[in-house]
């Protein structure tokens, strides 16, 4: 047996096989486009087969009378395997489509069941202002018609569109003003129908076209905020209202408190003089200036004493707490003469003096030297500065108050012939002692306080406090 | 000598081959490889046929005939990939 029979034996079985395959191929009802594929390779495997056979029996010696047939078979071959590959890139393309149309019917679906159930009017607006498309919700907000047999819908002359409630513009005008925009979100526009029946919108809009012109319309969709717009509105009113009820309530109140405050300094005020009188004169008293005292009358005016001091410190707590402003005391301020107010302290301490032999002098200008500021504050300054001028004097020695004033300011120092103050102390000397409280009453009643010294010689402090006090 | 039949073949296959693999291989088709070789062999068919005519004519009748049997081989095992392929695709 030759290797050319061998071969034509092996073909034929090949091509057989292959057209027994061929036909057993199954194809699902769904891809019966895929049966010309089908025949077209059963006819070329038939054909090839043929040749193979026909060779055999040719070879084999059986009959040749095929052999003038082979030519017709093989001549098929190509076109059959060109035809074969057409209708299977056909099928293909076919199948692709139907499964692209299946997607895009799929998404429609999708996107028609988003915008009928949407709470928001959604519309197609062309390029001439007219409606392509849109959905109930919108057609209601806009007064819209379907047109027939179209999707176009009819735009109503008698519906106003515009930027503020009764609209000037005609619906397709209006529309065409927000398409104008490009690209907007949350516009507002008011639509207003004949029966009067008025709407706000909340409108986004998105151009069509991909350059963002108007060449191919925008969608639109609308909202309706008219409650949203009402509720708001209302809201602010309601809210400005009791803004201003409570404003008035405030003020009230800060009337009531400030009459509450003025009346609490005032009798604090009306207590505290009369009182430092009865100290002072209790302690002239008791140091024996008005005349021998027995025991007895002595113990009582130490009673005196200690009850007058009680109530002073009464007055003062009582003081404390009647702010004007969280964690500041009461300034109440009046036309104060400030030599006649220095007299009246050195009225006050002239027996603690006398007691040391300190001699108490005054320097004041010719005539009163008046301002305004709060009396019982600088008082409280001059009496506890006197009271360590004294203090820290040398037996002999004396206390001069000073008095000046300018344009500005009013100036009381205290000067002395004590011990005076070591160089590197003077920075310390207001630091937690009776000084650094008249440095914040200094400071309180709008001025400050100084102090120049010579250690041996004496010290001088000076509170300078303005004209008027500047309430901040 | 040559026949007019295996010129209209080989003419065929000259034009038409290299549009069928450009179409062909836009397409999808388990086996495709075997197919392509099985075509192939056959065309080689074709032109062993016409030279044999002027050349060797033993040889090139011998592979003449061993081509076509590579071929049908070849379209076998296609064959058989696209009944295995179309079989899962139904079970599935």
């Amino acid at each position: 047996m030759s290797a050319v029979s061998i071969a034509d034996v092996v073909c034929a079985i090949g091509f057989g096989a292959a057209l027994l395959f061929v036909i057993m191929v199954p194809i699902a009802p769904s891809r019966a486009y895929m049966r010309p594929v089908k025949v077209f390779m059963i006819v070329a495997m038939s054909c090839s087969l043929f040749v193979g056979v026909s060779n055999v029996l040719e070879w084999g010696g059986v009959t040749a009378a095929l052999d003038v047939y082979e030519d017709y078979a093989e001549v098929l071959f190509i076109p059959l395997m060109a035809y074969l590959v057409f209708a299977l890139s056909m099928s293909q393309q076919l199948e692709s489509t139907r499964r692209m149309e299946q997607l895009a019917r799929g998404e429609q679906q999708l996107l028609t069941s988003i915008v009928e159930t949407s709470p928001a009017g959604i519309m197609v607006v062309a390029a001439d202002g007219g409606v392509t498309f849109a959905n109930d919700r919108a057609r209601d907000m806009l007064g819209l018609r379907p047109e027939e047999a179209e999707s176009h819908c009819d735009v109503p002359d008698d519906v106003r569109l515009g930027m503020e409630p009764g609209g000037v513009t005609g619906v397709t005008e209006g529309l065409l003003s927000i398409a104008a925009l490009g690209r907007v979100d949350d516009i507002v526009r008011y639509v207003e129908h004949p029966g009067g029946r008025t709407l706000a919108l909340d409108v986004s809009a998105r151009p069509l076209a991909e350059d963002g012109s108007l060449g191919s319309g925008a969608v639109m969709a609308l909202l309706d905020v008219t409650d949203r717009l009402r509720y708001r509105q209302d809201l602010e009113r309601a809210v400005e209202l009791r803004t201003r009820e409570l404003l008035d309530a405030n003020g009230r109140l800060g009337a009531v408190d400030d009459a509450n405050r003025d009346s609490l300094v005032q009798l604090s005020h009306e207590l505290r003089t009369p009182l430092d009188s009865i100290i002072g004169l209790t302690d002239i008293l008791l140091q024996g200036d008005g005349g021998p005292l027995s025991e007895e009358q002595a113990h009582r005016l130490e009673m005196v004493r200690s009850c007058g001091n009680q109530l002073l410190a009464v007055i003062d707590a009582a003081q404390r707490i009647t702010p004007t402003d969280a964690g500041r005391e009461a300034v109440i301020t009046h036309a104060v003469d400030a030599c006649e107010l220095v007299s009246m302290v050195a009225e006050l301490i002239k027996p603690i003096a006398a007691d040391r032999s300190v001699d108490l002098e005054t320097e004041f200008p010719d005539g009163p030297l008046m301002f305004m500021t709060d009396a019982d504050k600088l008082a409280q300054i001059v009496r506890s500065l006197a009271g360590s001028a004294i203090k820290f004097s040398h037996d002999g020695g004396w206390v001069r108050f000073i008095a000046r004033g300018d344009a500005d300011s009013v100036s009381i120092s205290v000067a002395d012939s004590g011990v005076g103050i070591a160089k590197q102390d003077l920075a310390h000397v207001f630091d937690g002692n009776g000084l650094a409280v008249c440095r914040d009453l200094a400071i309180l009643l709008g001025g400050d306080i100084s102090v120049e010294s010579e250690e041996g010689t004496g010290s001088t402090f000076t509170v300078r406090l303005p004209r008027a006090i500047r309430h901040s | 000598m040559y026949q007019e039949s295996e010129i209209v073949d080989l003419v065929m296959a000259v034009f038409l081959t290299p549009i069928l693999f450009v179409v062909f291989r836009t397409v999808y088709l388990a086996g495709r490889r075997w197919f392509v070789s099985g075509y192939l062999a056959v065309i080689a068919g074709y032109v062993f046929t016409v030279v044999e005519g002027y050349f060797a004519p033993d040889l090139f009748n011998t592979l003449e005939h061993v081509s076509y049997a590579v071929g049908g081989v070849c379209f076998a095992v296609g064959a058989w990939s696209v009944l295995t392929s179309a079989r899962r695709r139904s079970a599935s």
